[in-house]
């Protein structure tokens, strides 16, 4: 520790932006200089008034507040101390089979009349004594499908098993929203269920998209509206997925969005997984092309926002991780990833992912991303090499990025993309998305634009309520 | 306000000594005979005449006063006694020293130069007596200049009084890791909150305002080592003319590197003692800038820091933060003025201090109505 003490300097990372110089420190504080700083900096050329910023940023020490390395260490260790399994979410897929064929159904679904995709008595006795020795403490527990609503008799054993074996308990069922039976209603009725839904946009991109017949489409929107009526706004969410259906007309996806009384959207592009391997093939690897509709689109959120709350859900979440230190459970946006820590899947036929994009790739046997089943449990060795990869704080391509503390790493994503997780980062969806978000994001603060740093207080504080804690930014 | 210390006559040795005092009205078999109690029958002409193990004394009070239950220390030879404990109320604090190694600019109660250490012992036997589960607080001066005796004194009676809790206010200049075992084991038994102050972000500020070089890096040091030892701790922050613009600062470096700590208190301050003197440079109207200070608590909001405001009155805080607002001046100094009349927050305000006057008056003062 004393020679530790002696050190005068810790890591720091810089980015040029906005003529600017961002420099953060070690656990994601930030600062802003001249662009010719760092050139001063090794030259021992800084003001007093900049040393006084690096001290703050904790990257230069002096000898009189020793307490700046031990505040630095402790940060540091509490993001990236490796904590004790502690399962709270988990999603079930009670079976594969599915009354549409999405066009980029990521999982690739089971036609709804094919045998063998579901789960049998023996799944269910395996996953109580599964979830027996996970000795949960709250849980929420998601169906996913396939269209978990062709079982409700699954499901209502699921959740009588869950209720047994936790301490408390909810449940999310995402359901395409096609039929509604008195069976599932029975379900929707429990004060401890959601529904989430996918909605992409208007009829004729849902029918484009997921049900190939108007009709069908309509039904979806009558259902949503009758959910939303009779249990109220909390019950029921929905997410779009963006192909080229709605790409060149955010405006559209976004008017639905708010007249459907969402007060948020999560603009999420197609993955590379599934169906849209072949499908949505070029669109999934033109960044720039999302890049340019996620911009276009948060500009037509900014104006929405001067009427309503509203919010981007995965902009106001980086939001949050970066100024309200919020931690997250994102499990693709995250470092450590820490696969299996807190979640996991459990796919029809009882084997386990770390995440569900993890499951769709495996589904399409591009890799077996599976770490165990209910019948053997966990593959720890398995599970360590994932882990082992999912660290940017060791990256050697992530170490040197001024983003590095308030990013994650997705390397299921690479793995879907470019078969291999050891790609050059830079060269990745995720890296380029994500850079760009950041750049958005700190060119807003670097140039104190206040229109977007009053939107980005409002999604902190989730509310619509001024604040003027700019502080939080410069 | 209420007097804590009364005139009374002795006939009694010189020694001062401890007692409760009982009321014998109040028939109660168990204690009827118990050796601590001093027991007095009636009240006349606004005396109180005392039975107890060390011979009778007179305690000359005031109309109504309550003093049942009460644990006393008398001293004979000055003619009085202080009620060291007061069981009707929630604010029972021991001065443990008058000697304090900072002087900051707005003190509200100035330190003496007072050797107070044979008062120790009568403290340590007045504590046994409190009633049960009370809350004490401990403060001067600052009470670890006698660190050992104090230690001392709350472990010695932690074997028998495992129920009482402290809420000891220190500057944190005077722990050392060598501490850390002895604090563990203490708390373990105890529960204590330690109340430290804490007002700006840099040792230039907070130094200037405590009078003494250093403070700032030493207490941040000591708030580790105190932190470690798995201690509660409430920061207290006094908003004068000094630190009130770096307030918003002081919410991010408490959320950066101190997030351990239980609660911020953000206080207003008592206008006596150095505060008087230094009313120029310590004043601070928040109703007319209220802009740090609800900039700090949106900070707090944001960032999960337990924040409370003590000694505001409600009229002088934004409608929304008036959640915030503890009922926190003690009940011996606090007072309305009548500006609260008709105030429909009057029973969950925290008033005013006893010693504040038109000179401290902040411009936002009104009843609040709706």
């Amino acid at each position: 520790m004393s020679d530790f003490l002696s050190n005068k300097y810790s890591p720091f990372r810089f980015r040029e932006l906005s003529n600017h110089i961002l420099v953060t420190n070690e656990i994601g504080d930030f600062d802003v200089f001249p662009t010719d700083i760092l050139e001063r900096f090794f030259n021992d050329q800084l003001t007093n008034d900049e040393v006084n910023q690096f001290k703050n940023l904790s990257i230069i020490f002096d000898n009189d507040s020793k307490w700046r390395l031990s505040s630095l260490l402790r940060r540091v260790r509490k993001e990236t101390e490796s904590t004790q399994r502690k399962i709270n979410y988990i999603m079930l897929i009670p079976t594969l089979r599915c009354d549409l064929s999405c066009s980029y159904c990521q999982v690739s679904r089971a036609p709804v009349n094919s045998k063998g995709f579901d789960w049998t008595d023996s799944h269910l006795a395996k996953f109580e004594s599964f979830i027996e020795q996970l000795e949960l403490d709250h849980v929420k527990i998601e169906f996913q499908g396939g269209e978990p609503t062709l079982r409700t008799d699954l499901l209502k054993k699921i959740i009588q098993i869950t209720e047994k074996h936790s301490t408390s308990s909810e449940f999310v069922v995402c359901s395409n929203l096609t039929t509604i039976t008195p069976e599932i209603e029975e379900l929707y009725e429990r004060d401890d269920l959601v529904i989430s839904t996918s909605i992409d946009g208007s009829i004729s991109t849902m029918t484009e998209n997921r049900t190939s017949s108007d009709d069908i489409s309509q039904q979806i929107f009558n259902n949503f509206q009758y959910i939303l009526k009779k249990y109220g706004p909390s019950k029921i969410s929905a997410l779009p997925t963006i192909t080229e259906a709605q790409i060149d007309n955010p405006k559209q996806l976004l008017d639905i969005y708010v007249d459907l009384g969402f007060q948020s959207i999560f603009l999420r592009p197609v993955n590379y997984m599934g169906f849209a391997r072949k499908q949505h093939r070029t669109l999934s690897q033109q960044v720039e092309r999302w890049n340019n509709f996620y911009t276009r689109s948060l500009d037509l959120i900014k104006d929405i926002n001067k009427t309503q709350y509203f919010d981007e859900f995965y902009t106001s979440l980086v939001i949050r991780k970066i100024f309200s230190k919020e931690p997250n459970g994102f499990v693709d946006f995250r470092s450590p990833s820490r696969f299996l820590n807190d979640t996991c899947v459990i796919d029809f036929d009882g084997e386990i992912y770390p995440s569900d994009e993890a499951r769709m790739l495996s589904r399409i046997r591009h890799i077996d991303l599976s770490v165990g089943n209910l019948e053997s449990g966990i593959n720890e060795d398995k599970l360590s090499v994932l882990n082992d990869g999912g660290i940017n704080q060791f990256h050697e391509d992530c170490i040197h990025c001024a983003y590095m503390p308030h990013c994650g790493i997705d390397i299921i994503d690479d793995i879907s993309r470019y078969k291999r997780f050891d790609v050059i980062k830079q060269e990745t969806w995720f890296c380029n998305k994500q850079l760009f978000l950041f750049d958005f994001i700190f060119s807003k603060v670097i140039t104190k634009d206040k229109e977007w740093l009053d939107l980005f207080l409002r999604w902190m504080k989730r509310s619509t309520t001024p604040s003027n804690a700019y502080d939080l930014f410069l | 306000m209420i007097n804590l210390q009364l005139k009374a006559s002795f006939n009694t040795s010189n020694e001062p000594f401890v007692v409760r005092l009982f009321d014998n009205r109040r028939l109660n078999e168990q204690l009827e005979n118990d050796p601590s109690n001093a027991y007095f029958t009636s009240i006349k002409n606004d005396e109180l005449i005392c039975t107890s193990q060390f011979g009778k004394f007179t305690i000359y009070i005031n109309e109504g006063i309550n003093l049942h239950n009460d644990v006393v220390i008398c001293y004979p030879t000055k003619g009085i006694i202080d009620r060291f404990f007061r069981s009707d109320s929630r604010h029972n604090t021991i001065l443990f020293t008058e000697k304090c190694d900072e002087r900051c600019v707005m003190c509200s109660q100035p330190p003496k130069e007072i050797d107070n250490t044979w008062r120790f012992p009568l403290f340590e036997e007045a504590l046994l007596l409190v009633k049960e589960n009370s809350v004490i607080g401990i403060s001067g001066g600052e009470p670890t200049l006698y660190k050992k005796q104090l230690l001392d004194m709350i472990e010695a009676v932690s074997h028998k009084r495992p129920d009482i809790s402290y809420h000891i206010l220190s500057n944190c200049q005077h722990l050392v890791k060598e501490d850390i075992q002895r604090l563990e084991t203490i708390q373990k038994k105890t529960t204590i909150t330690w109340g430290i102050p804490l007002y700006a972000t840099s040792s230039e500020q907070h130094d200037l305002i405590v009078g003494k070089p250093g403070a700032f890096n030493r207490l941040i040091d000591n708030l580790f080592i105190l932190a470690s030892t798995g201690a509660t701790i409430e920061l207290r922050t006094v908003l004068t003319g000094l630190n009130a613009v770096e307030l918003p600062k002081l919410a991010m470096f408490i959320s950066n590197h101190i997030p351990f700590i239980s609660i911020w208190a953000i206080m207003a301050m008592e206008p006596i003692g150095f505060a008087k003197a230094n009313r120029e440079k310590v004043f601070f109207d928040h109703t007319i800038f209220p802009h740090p200070l609800n900039s700090a608590l949106d900070i707090c909001e944001i960032r999960n820091v337990n924040v409370t405001l003590y000694n505001f009155p409600r009229c002088t805080i934004a409608e929304k933060n008036r959640k915030y607002c503890a009922q926190s001046i003690s009940d011996w100094k606090n007072k309305f003025i009548p500006e609260c009349n008709g105030c429909i927050e009057k029973n969950s305000c925290s008033g005013f201090f006893e010693w504040y006057n038109k000179k401290w008056s902040w411009e936002g003062i009104q009843k609040i109505t709706n």
